[in-house]
C-alpha cells in the first residue's frame, strides 16, 4: 500500500484510505516519502537533448523576462542581451549618465573559439561569467587586468560543465577591467576576454 | 562570490530576477527537452511543452518544497505530466515505449550537469541494473512516461496484476538497495 500511495497509482477512495491511516501512522509516512523520494530520482535518468535553436529566447519571452532593448537596470540588459543575442566584443550599453557600463565582452579559447560572454557593471563593481564551452569542468580561477596593467585576483570557482553563470563582486572599479582571464587548475590561461 | 544552488535560482526565478531566468532555463533546459522529447516522439510539440514547463516551474516555486526532492526532480515531475497531458489533447501517438527506454544513458555514459552529480546518477542506475529487466522497463515506464499500472498491462499485453507486482517489486527492490549504500548518518 505505501508503494502504491508513492507511486500514485490509486482509486480515490483507495487514496482516501491510505491517506487516512497515514495521519495516524509517522513510521508510514517516513517509507512513504522515502519510496516517492527513489520513484522520482529516477527522472534524473531522462535523456538530456539539445533543444531547438531559440529554445532559451522562447522560454526567457514567456517568462517576461527584458528583452534587449528595453532600459532596466544592469543585470536584465546585460545578461538578457549576452544570453538571447550572442554579445560582440567590446558592446557598450550607454546610460543616462554617460558613463561606459555596463558592458559585455565575449569569452574566447585560445584558438579563437568563443567560449561564452563577461559583462561588467558598477553600483557596486561586479561582473557576471557565462560559461558556454561544453568542455568546461574543475576548477578555475580568475584574474581581471586594469587599464594601468595590474593584475588583480577576482575569486575561483568550480563547474561542473557548460553552461555556468558565475557572478562574483570586484575588488576594484569594473570601469577599469581590459581584460579577464580564466585560469585552470595547473594556472594555464583557457579563455580571455578583452574588454 | 556564490554560485547559485538549484534552490536560490529557484528562488530567484520565482522573484523574477532576469539572471536567475536565464540561468535556470539554461541549467534544466536539456533535461527538460530531452525527457518532454523521449515522451512525446514530436519535437515541435516538445519545445512546447518544455517551456510550458519552465513557465509553470516559475509560476510554482512558492510551492517546491526542499524536504520532499531536489529542484531537478521537480521540475522533471512537472515535465513529465505536462507531456502527458499534452498527449492526450494533441491524441499524439507517443514515442514507442523502446525508444524511450532505448534513449536512457547506461551506466557508462552517464549526463552528469550543474543539477545533477554523475556520483548520484550512477547510483541510481547501478541500482537499476541490478533489478531483472520486465521490472526495470514495468518501473522506468511508470516514473517516466507517467504510466499506471493499467496503461503498462494494456501496452505489454500483461495481466493488470502482474503489471501491479512488476512496478511496486522494482521499487521496492530500488529502494533497498539505494537505502543499503548510503553511509548511516
Amino acid at each position: 500500500m505505501a508503494v502504491d500511495l508513492a507511486l500514485d497509482d490509486l482509486t480515490g477512495a483507495e487514496r482516501a484510505a491510505a491517506l487516512t491511516h497515514l495521519a495516524a501512522c509517522a513510521e508510514c509516512r517516513v517509507l512513504v516519502t522515502d519510496l516517492a523520494a527513489v520513484a522520482d530520482s529516477l527522472l534524473l535518468l531522462a535523456p538530456s537533448v539539445e533543444p531547438p535553436s531559440g529554445f532559451e529566447s522562447r522560454a526567457l519571452g514567456r517568462l517576461d523576462v527584458v528583452p534587449a532593448r528595453r532600459r532596466r537596470p544592469w543585470a536584465a540588459v546585460a545578461v538578457a542581451a549576452a544570453a538571447l543575442a550572442g554579445v560582440v566584443a567590446g558592446v557598450a550599453l550607454s546610460r543616462a549618465d554617460g558613463s561606459s557600463l555596463p558592458v559585455a565582452a565575449e569569452l574566447r579559447t585560445s584558438s579563437g573559439a568563443s567560449a561564452g560572454n563577461v559583462l561588467l557593471a558598477d553600483d557596486p563593481d561586479r561582473m557576471t561569467c557565462v560559461f558556454e564551452d561544453e568542455r568546461f569542468g574543475g576548477r578555475y580561477d580568475v584574474e581581471v587586468v586594469l587599464a594601468d596593467g595590474t593584475v588583480t585576483d577576482v575569486g575561483s570557482f568550480s563547474a561542473d560543465g557548460a553552461p555556468w553563470t558565475w557572478t562574483v563582486s570586484l575588488p576594484v572599479d569594473a570601469a577599469d577591467v581590459r581584460e579577464v582571464r580564466v585560469r585552470d587548475g595547473d594556472g594555464v590561461v583557457r579563455v580571455t576576454a578583452e574588454v | 562570490m556564490w554560485q547559485a544552488s538549484d534552490e536560490a535560482l529557484l528562488a530567484g526565478l520565482a522573484a523574477g530576477d532576469p539572471d536567475a531566468a536565464v540561468a535556470f532555463v539554461r541549467r534544466y533546459q536539456r533535461r527538460v527537452y530531452g525527457l518532454a522529447v523521449s515522451i512525446l516522439g514530436d519535437r515541435a510539440l516538445a519545445d512546447d511543452v518544455a517551456q510550458e514547463a519552465m513557465v509553470r516551474a516559475w509560476r510554482h516555486a512558492g510551492a517546491f518544497d526542499a524536504r520532499r526532492g531536489s529542484v531537478t526532480t521537480w521540475l522533471l515531475a512537472i515535465t513529465r505530466n505536462l507531456s502527458i497531458d499534452a498527449l492526450r489533447a494533441a491524441r499524439v501517438k507517443p514515442a514507442s515505449e523502446d525508444v524511450l527506454i532505448a534513449a536512457l544513458p547506461s551506466t557508462g555514459d552517464l549526463p552528469a550537469d550543474a543539477s545533477v552529480s554523475a556520483d548520484e546518477l550512477r547510483r541510481v542506475a547501478r541500482a537499476l541494473d541490478a533489478i531483472p529487466e520486465e521490472q526495470r522497463r514495468a518501473l522506468l515506464l511508470s516514473r517516466l512516461r507517467g504510466m499506471t499500472a493499467a496503461e503498462l498491462a494494456r501496452v505489454e499485453g500483461i495481466p493488470l496484476g502482474t503489471a501491479k507486482t512488476r512496478i511496486r517489486t522494482a521499487l521496492l527492490r530500488l529502494h533497498a538497495d539505494l537505502r543499503t549504500q548510503e553511509p548511516s548518518s
